[in-house]
């Protein structure tokens, strides 16, 4: 009797260690990312499953809202308490790198044997944004290329052919002309324009400058050249098609960045820029049935020059957990095919283009033409300030009808000052 | 006489007409927001805009309460507003009757400290507020939203002017009665201050009812999420469900005109008498 | 620490009096000390340490580097700190003047007897209520060069205006919709006013025979003196700490047009990671404020009726 008492105690005792043990052994990783409704959704739909499979690990997700995130991130990061993971935007990166704020890829959490290995697993220069010193620091989310999204029966209305579309920008000038509607003085349909929304001034100017050959900042990084004739001939482009063809307007645009494409989905704009994820927000249109996708226009179609961008996961320094949480961001990445299908973000995982969803995903061929010409533009830690600079610039010429040259040495002087402070 | 009448008639008839006037244009945004609220979501870019909906979508007020934890949202922003304009009521109250009826060293300095607050700009002390309140082990709690929000400057400024108010005589009499100082504040003055107490919780509710950056920072777990931060997960990067963001925006502005509904007689008596003593 | 108001005199009664005077001493100090103590840790050493912190160089990521005044002088010569004072001096003024004014004018007729006064008020209030954030998406839609205003506006054939994307029309649809925001805030407060004035001095004055806008004149207004002074301290506060409006709508553009010190100091210290810079910009602005606050009480004590 003593005995069986003893060795249920015994038994019991054990268990108890078990589980507590067990309990110790179970760690806590926190996930931040932007919202996203259709990102979110799908991001606790593979957490729940990450949790399945890894029962010694739970995530707690956040979704923070955009126009705060970084307010939300620096704050937390400045006092040790930030997430573990995070989702980060291509340009911002770069500032977080030079603060030594993130630890680099650990390839055994991937089931790579070294960085190398996992540094093949990804298509050629994709991971480039998020290194520093032959170092990865973070894994793509959505890597995203621009394209022209044009419309088919705006196209015929006008008499031209849909499938012969603008390779240059003085051919879509052209087209611009023919597609744009005018009543009076104001413009009911316009033929192509521009986001005119914060992030992508620096996008659109950008890719304009770098098919001109220009950069924002010299080679040394320490002043730029953003007024330099690239620059100005990159400009005088969109001045233009304002001011001298009357073919795009910023006034009319509605600048909704929570909607980029709404101006085209409208039916206001003929010809507009389009990334992969326009796709989700374009697909269940009454335009798409309309819609045709093809490469970006260049200014030198021999010399093929289109900017990348993308968002990538990054692990905290301040992480305790830098292992489970490399692992999570393995599991986020092994499933291109969901973000493909749900999401419409490209996950340039190598082999991601053999996936059925990828086949199936529209245009498939114009992005992947894209993504082969692609690099990233100029990445500066002062990103931010030098994206509001050129915004400024931007607005100064383009609604104020300051001339280009004069808005760009403002912009290099705004520049200059903030590399020095 | 009849003249005179006449006279009155016209210039009455003019008020109603300026009121009237100023009304229409008070209404029309809350028209053009309820109209967008009622809308899909692509009619409401469609131009020419449709004042009134072609297809009214009543579901916009169903579905972001199913989709999303709005519910709990809303509670949240219940208790932390209650709870925060409870708590500046003690402690607005007891500060703007000590400023205002006592004498005692330093008095003047801390009125004055306390009125210099008011002048920062709340964005860059929410760096230094966030590691004190980290410190304090209050993140993603309620104490972390309530605590630091407990009294407000403004608000002792307000009672401060209305105490000043109240003769000293009364509280002279009751201390003769031989009453103790807190008996005083809360059975004798207390009464008396009630109009500028409803000014005081309107103020107070409706500036924490509202308040998004502090909330932002301090929750980072959706069940601690209050009202403006479950909103604000409506906008998204690549698209937004306006009709929704709009319908929940506007049920989310109800309690507090509520609140103004019912208190308004006495928010106006209590900012009457404590503005005019400057 | 002392807390003693009086001076000790020598008689026993006096002494009686001055022990009792020292205990509601003490009891005035400890009504305050709740509210006292609270404004020290949440706002009193955020302050401070935000002054601190002016003089560093701080990206939040790594640990604060001294430099000195550098953050002040390198703001000083800045063209886009300047632009952001003009700014910020542009919204306040183009938004507050037409505010106060308009608040006087509602709270002069809602201070008549009539029906629907209740919800007259209530109306003109409900803006009040309402969240700056929802406020600005609804405007900002309503401002779309093809959205609803120039529509109304093109019933009476005038030409679309360029609301958001002119530097001109920016600052203006800023101020017209701050304007609509507070000014129900201001007329209650009017209303208010004009309630705490007794009716026997406006009698007296229609007695000698003084015409309505001379009952206004030289009985309404001086004796709303008070209440003016309480609005225009409300607005300047309001107004420097306002950044969600401009935020929400324009981004501070076109060209920085609308760029306001608090969305500059927003800007630099979580958008640019330079939040030793954006302290510096609060300091200024504190100061400021500070000096403009002084010079209305001296203008108030001047002009004193």
């Amino acid at each position: 009797m003593k005995a069986r008492v003893l060795r249920i105690l015994t038994v019991t005792l054990l268990l108890l260690l078990a589980v507590s043990s067990l309990a110790s052994a179970r760690v806590t990783i926190t996930y931040w990312t932007h919202t996203h409704p259709p990102m979110v959704d799908l991001t606790k739909e593979l957490i729940a499953e990450f949790e399945k499979e890894n029962p010694d690990i739970q995530v707690e997700y956040t979704a923070i809202p955009n126009n705060q995130f970084f307010t939300k991130m620096l704050t937390s990061m400045s006092t040790g308490t930030g997430p573990d993971v995070f989702n980060m935007s291509s340009t911002r990166i770069t500032a977080y790198l030079g603060s030594d704020a993130v630890v680099p890829v650990i390839p055994s959490a991937f089931g790579y044997k070294n960085q190398a290995e996992l540094e093949n697993a990804w298509v050629k220069g994709t991971l480039k944004a998020a290194s520093k010193d032959g170092k990865i620091y973070g894994i793509p989310s959505e890597y995203n290329v621009s394209a022209l999204v044009i419309n088919a029966a705006h196209f015929k209305e006008a008499g031209l052919n849909p499938n012969n579309p603008p390779r240059t920008w003085d051919e879509l000038k052209k087209h611009a002309e023919k597609l744009t509607v005018r009543k009076g003085n104001q413009i009911v349909r316009r033929g192509f324009d521009f986001f005119y929304l914060p992030n992508f001034y620096w996008l659109d100017f950008g890719v304009l400058l770098g098919q001109q050959g220009g950069h924002i900042l010299s080679a040394n990084g320490k002043e730029s050249v953003i007024n330099g004739e690239a620059g100005v001939k990159a400009l005088q482009t969109w001045y233009d098609m304002v001011y001298k063809d009357k073919v795009a307007g910023p006034q009319y645009s509605l600048k909704d960045s929570t909607n980029p494409m709404i101006d085209y989905v409208n039916g206001n704009v003929s010809m507009f820029l389009a990334y992969p994820w326009s796709i989700g927000l374009l697909k269940d249109t009454p335009v798409w049935k309309d819609s045709v996708i093809v490469p970006l226009p260049q200014m030198d179609p021999a010399h093929p020059v289109t900017h990348a961008y993308g968002y990538y996961w990054m692990v905290s320094k301040t992480s305790k957990h830098p292992e489970a949480s490399w692992k999570f961001v393995n599991f986020l990445s092994s499933h291109p095919e969901r973000w493909l299908k749900d999401v419409s973000f490209i996950q340039p995982r190598k082999g991601w283009t053999n996936l059925p969803e990828a086949k199936a995903f529209p245009y498939i061929e114009v992005w992947l033409g894209e993504m082969g010409k692609s690099s990233f533009g100029d990445m500066s830690p002062y990103w931010a300030e030098i994206s509001a600079a050129i915004q400024r610039a931007v607005e100064n010429s383009i609604m104020n009808g300051v001339a280009p040259k004069a808005a760009l040495a403002q912009a290099k002087s705004e520049i200059d000052a903030a590399l020095k402070q | 006489m009849k003249r005179i009448e006449m006279k009155f008639g016209l210039k009455n008839l003019l008020v109603y007409a300026l009121l009237v006037g100023g009304a229409l244009v008070v209404a029309f945004p809350f028209f053009y927001a309820i109209s967008t609220s009622l809308k899909a979501s692509y009619d409401i870019f469609k131009i020419p805009m449709e004042w009134i909906p072609r297809e009214i979508h009543w579901e916009n007020y169903v579905v972001p309460f199913q989709t999303r934890p709005l519910g709990r949202n809303f509670l949240n922003s219940v208790l932390v507003s209650t709870a925060v304009t409870v708590l500046n009521v003690i402690t607005c109250t007891m500060a703007g009757y000590s400023f205002a009826k006592f004498r005692y060293y330093g008095r003047d300095m801390m009125f004055l400290g306390v009125l210099a607050t008011l002048m920062v700009p709340i964005q860059v002390i929410l760096v230094p507020l966030f590691v004190l309140v980290k410190a304090l082990g209050w993140l993603n709690s309620y104490a972390g939203l309530i605590i630091p929000a407990g009294t407000s400057a403004f608000g002792v400024f307000l009672m401060r002017q209305y105490f000043q108010t109240v003769p000293l005589e009364i509280m002279e009499a009751a201390r003769i009665d031989g009453c103790g100082e807190l008996r005083i504040f809360a059975q004798v003055v207390m009464p008396l201050v009630r109009p500028a107490l409803s000014a005081l919780v309107i103020f107070i509710f409706m500036n924490n009812w509202n308040s998004f950056l502090w909330p932002l920072l301090v929750v980072s777990r959706d069940e601690m999420m209050t009202l403006p931060l479950g909103i604000a997960a409506f906008e998204s990067t690549y698209s937004t469900n306006f009709g929704q963001l709009m319908a929940v925006s506007l049920i989310s502005t109800l309690p507090v005109l509520i609140a103004f509904l019912l208190l308004q007689r006495q928010f106006i008596q209590g900012m009457a008498l404590s503005g005019l003593k400057s | 620490m002392t807390i003693f108001p009086g001076r000790r005199l020598k008689t026993n009664g006096v002494r009686r009096k001055s022990h009792l005077k020292r205990k509601e001493a003490w009891a005035g100090f400890l009504f305050a000390l709740p509210a006292v103590l609270m404004f020290a840790a949440f706002s009193g050493y955020p302050i401070l340490r935000t002054l601190y912190l002016s003089f560093f160089d701080y990206n939040m990521l790594t640990p604060p580097k001294f430099k000195g005044l550098e953050n002040y002088v390198s703001l000083f010569q800045d063209p886009l700190f300047w632009q952001s004072v003009r700014a910020t001096a542009v919204y306040i003024l183009g938004t507050y003047v037409p505010t106060i004014i308009l608040a006087l004018c509602l709270a002069l007729l809602l201070n008549r007897k009539f029906r629907l006064r209740g919800l007259f008020r209530t109306l003109y209030f409900t803006p009040v209520v309402m969240s700056m954030v929802v406020v600005a998406v609804i405007w900002k839609l309503l401002f779309f060069y093809q959205g609803p205003l120039n529509m109304l506006l093109g019933y009476f054939s005038i030409q679309p205006i360029q609301w958001l994307s002119s530097t001109t029309f920016a600052p203006v649809a800023l101020a017209v919709m701050t304007t609509w925001k507070s000014v129900g805030y201001f007329t209650v407060l009017y209303l208010a006013g004009l309630q705490g004035i007794p009716t026997e001095y406006r009698e007296a004055g229609m007695i000698d025979g003084a015409t309505g806008w001379q009952l206004f004149r030289f009985i309404t207004l001086p004796l709303l003196k008070p209440i003016t002074v309480f609005v225009v301290a409300m607005s300047l506060l309001f107004g420097v700490q306002e950044f969600t409006a401009q935020y929400v709508m324009t981004g501070g553009g076109p060209n920085g047009v609308t760029r306001v010190l608090a969305l500059l100091v927003y800007e630099t210290g979580f958008g640019f990671m330079k939040m030793g810079r954006a302290t510096a910009i609060s300091i200024i602005l504190f100061v400021i404020l500070v000096a403009i606050t002084m010079l209305q009480r001296r203008w108030l004590t001047a002009t004193d009726y």
